[in-house]
């Protein structure tokens, strides 16, 4: 039997992996601003990778240097219970940039979901969920979070809870709109006549065809929950002491501000150093694929 | 447009419901409540529940979320009370007061003294008259009467009771029985008849052997906080809990531990420190370090607290034979030599108890007085004997005041439903078997005592009727507290607004002009970092230059007065400024893509084809179109401008409603809760109706349609 090398007419060609690859990466490197995100937040995935191996301990109290300013011991300094801030801001990007990932990863799966049902399904099921989320939405996100962080307690999975159901409405309103605008396609019509399931219909046939705007906005809800982990952090209903929370470690040292800024100024700047990485990439990459398209 | 008005309101009535639902179950949720905020870690389950009673939160969910929506006076008060009930305001103050009213239309509440119901009347002017009301009480015939049979069989086996007293008091209740039995009385009748055996009971009561009860039930209660035991009580929840414990309780544990420690620095040294290592480890967090170290130190408390525990028990259970015994054992000098410690312990609780009972009875309160000072002295033999004579002495006053008890227990119960001075509507009840939990004034914690309230029913207006309750944790109403709240937190936000709006929009626009030239790179990217840049790092690095570097300006907002806001224009110059560049970002970028929009339309590129001057394109053609988009959107941003106002307000203590909230939340009081996350829920989706109101009329399309 003979193989035609012969692409077949009027097929499109599928790029290989490696292209797709490349084509990915022009999109990252065309955008100076998306650049310098990815580098910001790649140095902090560094910063997180390196606290796994290193020596520093973020609960080690060294009582002889309370508030210390940056020294050769402690080369950005104490906090007010002597512990080493350097040790603390490493381990704290460990801490937020696997929270941040993992809350992201929850709201996508419950708003895709929910978006998908709504969507493919419309009628009364999207009556429902729509009307849910609308409250929901309506509802100002850190009043949300307070409600329920003030009833469940603060703790990490709570937190990665009030992230999940503060973020999910945005996302499923996007991929409900998003398969409302496939489900229009011929092949989810051949695929219909076919008899497929629905839930192979909205997982095989819709969500991996709606990926990049969900890939984007995914992006931007990095950042975002990076940024609420902080706040929740800051506002006593983050993780709970004494663990290296970037947010409450600011919390804390505001107290101390007067003798002791060393101890807000670390936190803050990491902070809003990986947020806004964050930002300034996902913003980069979206200004890209839509000049793209 | 009418219909579309008429759908908006009815989908913000709806979404109000669904919020008002959803805030009171989650708050329903909540593990650790209020309760145990406001009484601490030491409180008993039964001082927990009388407390949860008090404020009404042991009601059925759905009976709490009616009341908190349109009142209980009405519904459950009302009905029970068989009076009308009306709010008054204290002009002065501010506080809501709830009085019943009579037919004259007197205001009237009651108070119980002792067994007595005093009315107290409101005249016109404000002043009160009190006088003796008992005409009110009601009696439970059948009830009564079988609560009475019950103690009957109860009061035969009684071993505390002299027979002779048994005997007397038998006799008294069976005659209650009787008339109890009789269903031809009137309310009047039963209790004229009832006056006989009462009578002949009380005859047999002693005041002073209940005054004296009293004291020593409360002296049980002071013991029982002694430094040392509360340590004990640490050291065993620590170590033997397997559940983590919360971070409240861990806050309070340093310094109970730091007490301990400070008394037992001199004695016991090494105890002392193993105490003070513990809690420094659990500053740092190190639980498990303290778990250990605190395991060690479980024995040797335990054997110093021990005879202190002991009497403590023996007192709250009232048993005066097993209290005389524990006091006889007491430095018995055949037992050895006796440690320092609990000679000094022992030393300084019955000078305080001596001092206590030092009026209701004198004798006693010198016997222990004696043994203190022997106990000084380090003479344990005198210390002794004193002990052993005081141990006699309660032992007879045991008895007097076990008739006592009995003797009020053979009363006929009675109750009333009225009205308290705490605002509640209110069961009391006296005789019988009714003892209840009240906080004694002054004494910082709970008493048990007989008579009192049994049920109650906080009264309010309910959030429909203008009263979303009283706030738990300062006891004022929420409504006055949260206006004063709402209108700083829209001064704030006002005066960022209108900071903002100009210089974002001309941002905007100058950027949009200069698509792609580094003008528009550079505001940009300003903007983007401003507003991506978390607020509380905003704020912090605002302090950081401004207030402790530069020292120009106050890096927090004291509020001495609900004038200060006006007097004191500079405390507001930061948190302004702080939320100026969390929003300016973000109008920058809206405002710009919609000019960059705006310029690429046909009717602009015809414009520029006609010659118009470049000034009147961008001005009469352009900036026109381009600011619609913006204007309504920063609106449907209030969202996340609230979300900017709490922690603002959080950074610099500003006491506006989202400060109000947070402490709220994290003191879980719920009624400020509830009322708090209403007025931003109704602020929020009343912007956001405005917006799309705005937007309807702006836009001639949607007008039109």
């Amino acid at each position: 039997m003979i193989v035609s090398e012969q692409p077949i007419p009027g097929a499109v060609v599928r790029p290989s992996r490696r292209q797709r690859l490349r084509e990915s990466l022009t999109l990252i490197t065309a955008s100076k601003v998306a650049l310098v995100g990815l580098v910001i937040v790649l140095f902090w995935v560094c910063v997180a990778v390196f606290s796994l191996f290193t020596t520093l301990e973020p609960f080690a109290q060294d009582v002889s240097a309370v508030n210390s300013p940056p020294s050769a011991a402690h080369p950005l300094g104490t906090d007010d219970l002597g512990r080493d801030l350097l040790a603390r801001v490493v381990h704290g990007s460990r801490l937020v940039l696997t929270l941040a990932p993992l809350s992201v990863l929850c709201v996508l799966v419950v708003g895709s979901t929910l978006g998908l049902l709504s969507g493919y399904f419309g009628g009364l099921v999207d009556e429902v969920v729509m009307r849910v989320l609308d409250a929901m939405m309506a509802f100002p996100t850190i009043l949300l979070y307070m409600i329920i962080l003030a009833a469940l307690g603060p703790s990490t999975v709570n937190v990665v809870l009030a992230i999940t159901i503060g973020g999910t409405p945005g996302i499923a309103r996007l991929v409900r709109s998003l398969a409302l605008d496939i489900r229009t396609r011929d092949y989810i019509a051949a695929a219909e006549l076919r008899g497929e399931h629905p839930l192979y219909m909205m997982f095989v046939e819709i969500l991996p065809n709606a990926r990049g705007p969900i890939i984007v906005d995914s992006m931007l809800r990095v950042g975002y929950a990076v940024f609420a982990i902080g706040t929740l952090g800051f506002l006593g209903l983050g993780v709970p002491p004494p663990s290296p929370d970037w947010g409450s470690m600011v919390a804390r040292g505001r107290d101390f501000i007067w003798t002791n800024p060393w101890a807000v100024l670390w936190p803050a700047l990491a902070i809003s150093s990986l947020v806004v990485g964050l930002n300034l990439f996902a913003d980069g990459l979206r200004e890209e694929s839509l000049r793209y398209q | 447009m009418a219909k579309f008005l008429v759908r908006r309101f009815l989908s913000l009535f709806l979404t109000m419901l669904i919020v008002s639902i959803a805030v009171f179950a989650l708050s329903e949720l909540a593990p650790g409540d209020v309760v145990r905020h406001m009484l601490g870690q030491f409180a008993t389950p039964e001082q927990e529940d009388s407390l949860r009673e008090q404020l009404g939160l042991n009601r059925p969910v759905w009976v709490r979320y009616v009341s908190w929506l349109v009142g209980s006076d009405l519904l459950w008060a009302q009905p029970r009370v068989g009076m009308p009930l009306r709010r008054v305001i204290d002009p002065e103050t501010g506080f809501a007061e709830w009085w019943a009213q009579e037919p004259d239309g007197t205001l009237i509440r009651w108070t119980l003294e002792g067994e007595d119901l005093i009315a107290v009347r409101r005249q016109p002017d404000g002043a009160v008259v009190e006088s003796v009301d008992n005409g009110r009480w009601n009696i439970d015939t059948v009830a009564e009467a079988e609560r009475l049979k019950d103690f009957r069989e109860e009061i035969v086996f009684n071993e505390q009771l002299s027979l002779e007293d048994r005997y007397d008091i038998l006799q008294e209740v069976d005659r209650s029985i009787e008339i109890l039995e009789r269903n031809d009385l009137s309310k009047e009748e039963l209790m004229v008849e009832l006056e006989g055996p009462e009578q002949a009971l009380g005859a047999m009561g002693d005041a002073e052997a209940a005054a004296l009860r009293g004291v020593l039930r409360q002296e049980s209660g002071r013991m029982s906080q002694d430094d040392l035991i509360q340590a004990l009580a640490v050291a065993r929840q620590m170590s033997e809990s397997t559940e983590p414990p919360g971070e409240e309780y861990l806050r309070t544990v340093p310094s109970i531990l730091g007490r301990a420690a400070t008394v037992l620095a001199e004695t016991r040294p090494e105890l002392a420190e193993q105490l003070r290592q513990a809690s420094r480890s659990i500053l740092a967090r190190k639980l498990d370090d303290a778990r250990l170290t605190l395991a060690e130190t479980i024995v040797p408390l335990s054997e110093l607290t021990g005879p202190l525990a002991e009497l403590a028990e023996a007192l709250e259970s009232d048993d005066y034979v097993r209290v005389a015994d524990v006091i006889t054992g007491l430095f018995d000098p055949s037992g050895g030599t006796p440690d320092q410690v609990i000679m000094a312990i022992m030393a300084e609780q019955f000078k305080d108890t001596a001092k206590a009972l030092g009026d209701v009875a004198p004798e006693l309160a010198e016997y222990l007085g004696q043994a203190s000072e022997s106990l000084e002295g380090g003479d344990t033999t005198t210390a002794h004997a004193s002990l052993v004579q005081a141990a006699e002495l309660l032992t007879k006053e045991g008895q007097v005041i076990a008739r006592n008890e009995a003797v009020k227990k053979a009363m006929v119960g009675r109750f009333f439903w009225g009205v308290d001075n705490l605002n509640h509507a209110v069961k009391w009840e006296t005789g019988g078997e009714a003892t209840f939990w009240h906080r004694a004034v002054g004494a910082g914690w709970w008493i048990e005592k007989a008579g009192g309230a049994s049920q109650y029913i906080p009264l309010q207006r309910g959030l429909l009727r203008g009263d979303p309750g009283e706030s738990v944790r300062t006891r004022q109403p929420v409504a006055v507290e949260l206006v004063r709240r709402v209108r700083n937190s829209i001064i704030l936000a006002g005066l960022a607004f209108a900071v903002v709006m100009p210089l974002a929009l001309l941002m905007g626009l100058v950027a949009g002009l200069n698509e792609g030239k580094p003008v528009d790179r550079v505001l940009s990217i300003f903007g983007l970092t401003t507003t991506a840049s978390p607020e509380f790092a905003t704020g912090v690095f605002l302090i950081l230059a401004f207030s402790v570097w530069l020292k120009l300006l106050p890096g927090a907002t004291v509020f001495t007065s609900s004038r200060t806001i006006f007097e004191e224009p500079k405390m507001l110059v930061l948190p302004v400024v702080t939320l100026t560049l969390i929003e300016l970002g973000y109008v920058l970028r809206i405002t710009r893509a919609s000019m960059v929009e705006v310029m690429k339309t046909s009717y602009i590129r015809t414009a520029f084809l006609k010659g118009l001057p470049y000034r009147r394109i961008v001005f009469r053609h352009a900036v026109r179109n381009a600011l619609m988009a913006p204007i309504t959107v920063i609106m449907l941003h209030v969202n996340w401008l609230m979300g900017g106002i709490v922690v603002v307000e959080a950074i610099y203590g500003f006491p506006g409603l989202g400060s109000y909230l947070l402490a709220a939340a994290l003191y879980k009081d719920v009624f400020a809760i509830e009322a708090g996350a209403m007025v931003m829920v109704v602020l929020a989706v009343g912007t956001q109706l405005v917006a799309d109101v705005i937007y309807t009329f702006l836009n001639p399309r949607i007008r039109y349609a």
